[in-house]
């Protein structure tokens, strides 16, 4: 070791003893093929601080959080834990030191039921899985998570999951939390339970790295900023000397003019010249859709806003095929005026109707195939476009067209989808589905994991659609997308359609207060 | 017997999947809910008990309300003055090519006056009483057409015609001084409406306990076969005014609630509550909201942190469609459940506005704004 990099290790430790610093990384770098992932990036972490990590996908945030979470190990530069340089062979040794990751993926075992997953880990040679519930079951009621330990998680919803994954970080006392897009699966009542949750957290001395997409809840929730640009730190700041517009600026490194689709200025009238494309009527579920009604019509975005659990996503499924309603009682269902009642997605893909998960990672694309792949192989799912002999001048050429118009910005259409950013990712997964030509396009949290310059392209593309003449749904928990690209909104509630706003007449209040009372 | 019932239907299910489950439409598109109606003008006083509206030749209208009809002239149709007096309540109106006023009178017929006040009456067709007339028409040549609701129950009685899915309507056709009158048409549910298509080729007709608007061919003194034009509408048909623009003016007296459809499923528990509850404690359709507190909640609660919620399932509602001749909706007028103007039955456009009777807030609107395109 030469004096110079003696000198820096000592500095550290002085600096970080004196402003009680319980993390820092220096001059941390990760290459990936060649490509720095994050490069020379010096940060650090207090006591009792909030540090938020804005960037946009790709920028390096999870690289970063990952690295010092032990899950990765940095290509150069070190890691002080305590004013320690610590070396981690994986996240278990990060744990040992206190440091847990809530991923944005969760990174729970879905055969588990949530107890075991929040003792995933700390074992012992006998358990009793009575003692084991009761145990979870007061984690989860002190954190004001509504979760039966004994549910097995594959069950479990997204946000549902998320809060098991927080409740595991905490069950382990981290002194260290790392939350990669905590809220990206939350309602906006869990967002608030959940923004107490980091408050307590902080109040007993946790620092929490805080990573979202959500400039709002970052300028909200946290005591410093850092923004990550292409795997280089750009600014790191304090929260009150920060505003939206700078972090934008900061992060896009340049201005952009809105953050979402901006509504023309004439709202068109409803209804009165346009095609019924679909009727829900009556359709129930089990206990979770009971008697949702509404029509989408051609050339609209009918938005569906409600709290996660009030059926919206399970109706998106039962009209594409992937559930299947009540036999008896169970409503109908009508394309074009005629009813129809499909068993599997493969016959709703053949009628026009295409559904994007809000999942994209499990059921979206696949994610070891390329962009070029993933975009032919919708095409192959239709009747129409059902080859015995795959074309390569068919993909190349469909690949090319939806590339260019989504403007999926891969370096080479030879990329893996896991390789790619999470707009760019999505991009992919909307160019699969309409590559099918489909008549109805329902949106599930379209821009959920996306960044923020990505949004209002996904956005514009949304409006395009329905501009050609296509009916589309958008189901999505952020109400500000809801409001920007709908020309209605549906709001559910309990397993029903409750009420139905016109977008000129919507506000968030009332909307918020439609799913809830 | 009603196990039976469900057993036939759950497996008529099962067998015919995609077989239609009439299931309330949602009001959307055309009929997106507004607060149209409860921005039109009331027309003067209450009218309490008012039921329908024509324009007469003068260009005053014509509203019968209680056992009254009254002429509405002037600017603003502010002057008011009764025209004619009934022992009855009195329904649905229109003016005859001669100029006689011809009105339906509840538990008596079919009345004409002239002007200078003389009646003249129907009062029986096939030896049967005309007890719930609803609404008529008079063709060009003089004929008139007049549809009773039911055969079973008194035009008040409407709710235990519902409750009692009768079918017991019919049209009835009789020459210009109500000479050889016969029906035409038999078992119809609830037929409330009916106007004549701008050429009178067709007899528009409107059934309310099917939710149907149909139409049938116009035969001298003789209607071809009923063909359904609109089916399943998301409310009870009440009136149809003929629009100025084409299309008519179609009234809905109440909105359609999943609780409503359940007990007109069960059987057993509709005739329990008939034999037991006072009728306007039912689970049943209502003109207005009372705000009794034994009114029933139609599975919804109407309040929320001190706020109305005006898409809370109604008990009443208002709402007017505009019909073109295809039947498709093309506009509509609501007051939403925090509202006021609800039980709508009748309209009539004119040259100043749209006239529309709100039976559940008695009173007269003039909607003057965009209700017309």
């Amino acid at each position: 070791m030469n004096d110079v990099e003696k000198l820096t290790r000592d500095a550290v430790k002085e600096a970080s003893a004196a402003e009680g610093a319980v993390l820092r990384v220096v001059n941390g770098s990760k290459i990936y093929g060649g490509i720095h992932a994050i490069d020379g990036i010096n940060f650090e972490l207090c006591s009792g601080e909030v540090h938020a990590l804005v960037g946009e996908n790709g920028a390096g945030k999870s690289t970063l959080c990952k690295a010092i979470a032990g899950a990765i190990k940095l290509t150069s530069g070190e890691i002080f834990v305590g004013g320690k340089s610590t070396h981690f062979d994986g996240p278990r040794d990060a744990l040992a030191a206190g440091i847990c990751m809530v991923y944005q993926e969760t990174s729970l075992v879905p055969s588990m039921t949530a107890a075991q997953n929040i003792e995933l880990g700390n074992e012992k040679l006998l358990t009793r899985f009575r003692t084991l519930n009761i145990q979870a079951q007061q984690l989860l009621q002190s954190l004001n998570f509504h979760i039966d330990p004994a549910t097995p998680v594959a069950l479990l919803g997204a946000a549902k999951r998320q809060m098991v994954e927080i409740a595991r970080a905490v069950y382990n006392k981290a002194r260290i939390m790392i939350f990669d897009e905590p809220t990206a699966s939350l309602t906006p009542e869990e967002i608030v339970h959940f923004f107490h949750l980091v408050g307590d957290l902080r109040a007993q001395g946790t620092a929490i790295i805080y990573i979202s997409h959500a400039l709002e809840e970052s300028l909200q929730i946290s005591n410093r900023i850092t923004v990550l640009r292409d795997g280089k730190l750009v600014v790191s700041s304090k929260t009150a000397e920060m505003s939206r517009e700078k972090l934008v600026r900061a992060m896009v490194g340049r201005d952009i003019a809105q953050t979402h689709y901006a509504r023309h200025a004439g709202h068109r009238p409803r209804g009165a010249d346009r095609r019924k494309v679909l009727a829900v009527e009556n359709v129930t579920m089990g206990m979770v859709v009971k008697n949702m009604s509404f029509s989408v019509y051609a050339g609209e975005v009918v938005g569906i806003a409600g709290l996660i659990g009030s059926g919206r996503t399970e109706v998106a499924k039962v009209i594409y095929g992937a559930l299947k309603r009540n036999l008896i009682n169970g409503g109908t269902i009508k394309l074009h005026g005629k009813p129809v009642r499909y068993r599997v997605p493969k016959q709703a893909i053949n009628a026009g109707i295409c559904y994007l998960t809000e999942d994209r990672k499990q059921n979206g694309f696949f994610e070891t195939m390329r962009i070029d792949d993933n975009i032919y192989i919708g095409k192959l799912s239709t009747k129409v476009g059902w080859r015995f002999l795959l074309s390569r001048v068919t993909r190349n050429k469909l690949a090319a067209y939806w590339v260019d118009r989504l403007k999926v910005a891969a370096l080479q259409r030879k990329a893996k989808i896991v390789e790619l950013s999470g707009g760019n990712q999505q991009k992919v997964v909307i160019a699969k589905s309409l590559v099918q030509d489909p008549s109805i396009i329902i949106f599930d949290e379209p821009t959920r994991g996306v960044d923020v310059a990505t949004i209002p392209e996904i956005h514009a593309q949304i409006r395009r659609l329905a501009e050609e003449g296509k009916a589309v749904v958008v189901i999505s928990s952020y109400l500000p997308e809801i409001l920007a690209i709908s020309d209605r909104i549906l709001v559910a509630r309990l397993g029903r359609i409750v009420a139905e706003f016109d977008a000129a007449a919507a506000t968030e209040d009332g909307i918020m207060y439609a799913a809830i009372h | 017997m009603a196990a039976f019932t469900h057993f036939l239907r759950d497996v008529h299910q099962i067998l015919f999947p995609n077989a239609e489950q009439h299931a309330i439409p949602s009001l959307d598109g055309a009929l997106s809910p507004n607060e149209a109606l409860d921005h039109c003008r009331p027309i003067g006083e209450p009218l309490p008990g008012s039921d329908d509206i024509v324009e007469g030749p003068d260009g005053a209208l014509y509203i019968s309300a209680g056992r009254r009809v009254s002429r509405l002239s002037g600017p603003g149709y502010q002057t008011r003055a009764v025209v004619a007096e009934f022992e009855a309540d009195v329904g649905g109106l229109t003016i005859h090519p001669d100029g006689r006023l011809i009105a339906c009178i509840a538990g008596r017929g079919l009345a004409a006056v002239d002007g200078r006040g003389r009646q003249s009456w129907l009062n029986q067709v096939e030896d049967q009483p005309l007890n719930c007339l609803t609404s008529v028409a008079a063709t060009a040549d003089g004929n008139i057409f007049v549809s009773e609701g039911s055969q079973l129950n008194t035009a008040v009685e409407w709710r235990r015609d519902l409750m009692q899915k009768n079918r017991a309507g019919r049209i009835i056709v009789c020459g210009p001084g109500f000479e050889s009158p016969k029906v035409v048409i038999r078992n119809l549910p609830y037929p409330h409406g009916l106007a004549f298509s701008r050429d009178e080729r067709f007899l528009w007709l409107t059934e309310s306990w099917s939710h149907r608007v149909c139409r049938a061919a116009v035969m001298g003194r003789d209607l071809g076969t009923v063909e359904p034009i609109i089916r399943n509408l998301p409310g009870y048909p009440a009136r149809l005014g003929r629009a100025v623009g084409g299309g008519f003016w179609l009234s809905l007296f109440a909105l359609r609630t999943h609780l409503i459809e359940f007990v007109l499923r069960e059987d057993d528990f509709r005739e329990e509550m008939m034999r037991t509850i006072s009728p306007q404690y039912w689970i049943a359709p209502a003109l207005a909201t009372s705000g009794d507190a034994l009114e029933p909640m139609q599975s919804g609660s109407i309040k929320a942190l001190g706020i109305q919620k005006p898409w809370a399932p109604p008990r009443s509602y208002g709402l007017i469609a505009r019909i073109d001749e295809d039947g498709d909706v093309i506009e509509s007028l609501h007051s939403r459940v925090g509202g006021r103007c609800h039980g709508v039955t009748a309209a009539c456009e004119t040259a100043r506005g749209l006239v529309i009777v709100s039976q559940g807030h008695g009173r007269a609107l003039l909607d003057t704004s965009g209700a017309k395109p």
